[in-house]
């Protein structure tokens, strides 16, 4: 669909992103990774950008290391799916 | 198109519009009487059935609004065994138009799922149905039964009862129900056509969309594109509700004028309307101030006056009760149904809707609704596993938008000097000292 996107996913940028089911706020991503990650305001990890380029993909594997709920989860940058992330099928 | 043009389609074209005059369900001869089950559709290999929904420009009725024919590829393009889920869980407060047609025409359904099945190459179909209304329980099964006995089942069928909870309504919680657990979203991918319904790839539809199949496969992609508007063809149903003399179920061409629409349930006229949510509580607020620019209920147009498209559930809030009060009501009902599984949407929509109650009352401040905003726009969208959190973000901030008169005079009084009481349904009174 998106050029952009394409052109992102052959230079290898990766998605970032917490599966906000496991979270449970330990707050590690932002406390060792604050260059991805802060909290909001009720202490859970909060990823800064989705995209991660490049040069910041090992910061991004550590926080999925550290993380104690295995929350953290980076992949490659995907094609659009059918009903994808914001629809709210009824 | 004008929405009374739609009286003079012909019985084909108007599968749907019959609801309005059948007063008790539609019995399989009836059905067939008026074009169910037709030698051209079922003549269609697979293949033929996706084309043509694919030329028909039909999408999702249930609030995404995504193609139709490309969710049947994904699905076809699967290995087998497959599933189809009719999703008519319908759980959109005030939203009754799934029931509608499940009840009174449930052949119509029945038969868009097993096209739906033929299509994707699916042996068994789930449905997903409201648990605590009998009438659409007693109205499908008696279908099913007569489909048995004339031996024009394709399909084996299973009844899955949808609890009435918000987010039950979701695809993800659906597949969870089916698959015994407990209705709660989950996160994707794995998205259902990939994974659902005891692992299977599965075809999730909410009722009305499937509804719109035989149609499009009997008549022909055209006569369906001939309704509606280019960029939302065929028709679409609705519920109206909140201040109007004729509240209930419609049928009118997809990407009808709102206001038009909102005539034929009798609404004030749109200079006593104070605000519309055009979509369900998800979708967001429109202010009454716009209705006469043109709105009309495709997803384009709506996006450009600040909401999402949603499932057809109209309410209409007049000049006369506090606006303010309507939409504490929403935060506050999408505070209580959340399930709890995300900590932003557990935290976040009860943030909200104490903030946002506060200012109501007199107590708060310019920097509660800076937080409000900060949270809607900023720190809660895309971060639950479902849209929960994001139709309670869409409807803070639509709300400081629509209602900022309002808003202001209760920050000065505490009140706007209209009635404090709720006319959206299905929530609840909120006591506001």
């Amino acid at each position: 669909m998106s050029t952009e996107r394409d052109a992102q996913r052959e230079q290898g940028a990766m998605t970032l992103r917490i599966n906000p089911i496991l979270c449970t706020a330990f707050g590690f991503c932002a406390e060792y990774v604050p260059e991805l990650f802060t909290l909001d305001d009720w202490g859970y990890g909060w990823v800064r950008q989705s995209t991660v380029p490049p040069e910041q993909i090992e910061l991004a594997r550590q926080a999925v290391t550290l993380c104690p709920k295995r929350a953290v989860l980076l992949q490659r940058s995907a094609a659009p799916q059918p009903s994808a992330a914001n629809s709210f099928k009824k | 198109m004008s929405v009374s043009a739609l009286a003079d389609q012909d019985a084909l074209t108007r599968l749907c519009l019959l609801l309005s005059e059948l007063k008790v369900r539609e019995s399989l001869l009836e059905y067939r009487q008026r074009g169910g089950y037709s030698r051209t559709a079922w003549g269609l290999s697979s293949d033929e059935i996706r084309g043509a929904v694919h030329a028909s420009g039909l999408s999702g009725r249930g609030g995404s609004h995504f193609p139709t024919g490309r969710k049947l590829d994904a699905v076809a393009g699967q290995s087998s065994p497959k599933v189809v889920l009719v999703n008519g869980a319908e759980t959109e407060p005030g939203s009754q138009k799934d029931r509608w047609l499940l009840t009174l025409r449930p052949h119509l359904v029945l038969e868009g799922a097993q096209l739906a099945a033929r299509a994707v190459g699916a042996a068994v179909v789930v449905l997903y149905l409201p648990e605590q209304d009998r009438r659409v329980q007693e109205s499908v099964s008696s279908a099913l039964t007569e489909l048995r006995q004339e031996r024009l089942s394709a399909v084996s069928w299973r009844i899955v009862a949808a609890p009435r909870r918000y987010v039950a309504g979701e695809e993800s919680a659906a597949i969870q129900r089916a698959n015994g657990k407990s209705a709660k979203p989950t996160l994707k991918p794995p998205y259902p056509a990939d994974r659902g319904v005891g692992g299977r790839p599965t075809l999730v539809h909410n009722a009305e969309t499937l509804a719109n199949l035989p149609r499009i496969l009997t008549a022909g992609p055209e006569a369906f594109q001939a309704l509606g508007t280019p960029g939302h063809p065929g028709t679409m149903l609705v519920t109206v509700s909140g201040q109007v003399r004729k509240p209930g179920p419609l049928e009118v061409p997809a990407g009808a004028q709102l206001t038009d629409v909102l005539a034929l349930a009798g609404a004030p006229q749109p200079t006593a309307i104070q605000a519309v949510l055009p979509g369900g509580i998800f979708a967001g607020w429109l202010a009454g101030a716009v209705l006469q620019q043109g709105v009309r209920l495709e997803r384009d147009s709506l996006r450009a006056f600040g909401v999402s498209a949603g499932a057809g559930a109209i309410t209409v809030v007049s000049d006369e009760v506090c606006g303010l009060c309507q939409a504490v009501a929403v935060l506050q009902y999408f505070a209580k149904e959340s399930v709890q599984q995300c900590g932003p949407c557990t935290y976040g929509t009860r943030a909200m809707a104490t903030l946002l109650l506060r200012v109501a009352r007199g107590e708060g401040g310019a920097e509660d609704l800076s937080r409000i905003e900060h949270y809607a726009t900023a720190m809660l969208p895309r971060r639950g596993a479902c849209g929960h959190l994001d139709g309670a973000a869409a409807a803070a901030r639509t709300t400081l938008r629509v209602f900022d008169r309002d808003i202001t005079r209760h920050m000065r009084r505490g009140s706007c000097g209209r009635p404090w009481h709720v006319v959206v349904p299905e929530l609840e009174e909120i006591d506001v000292h």
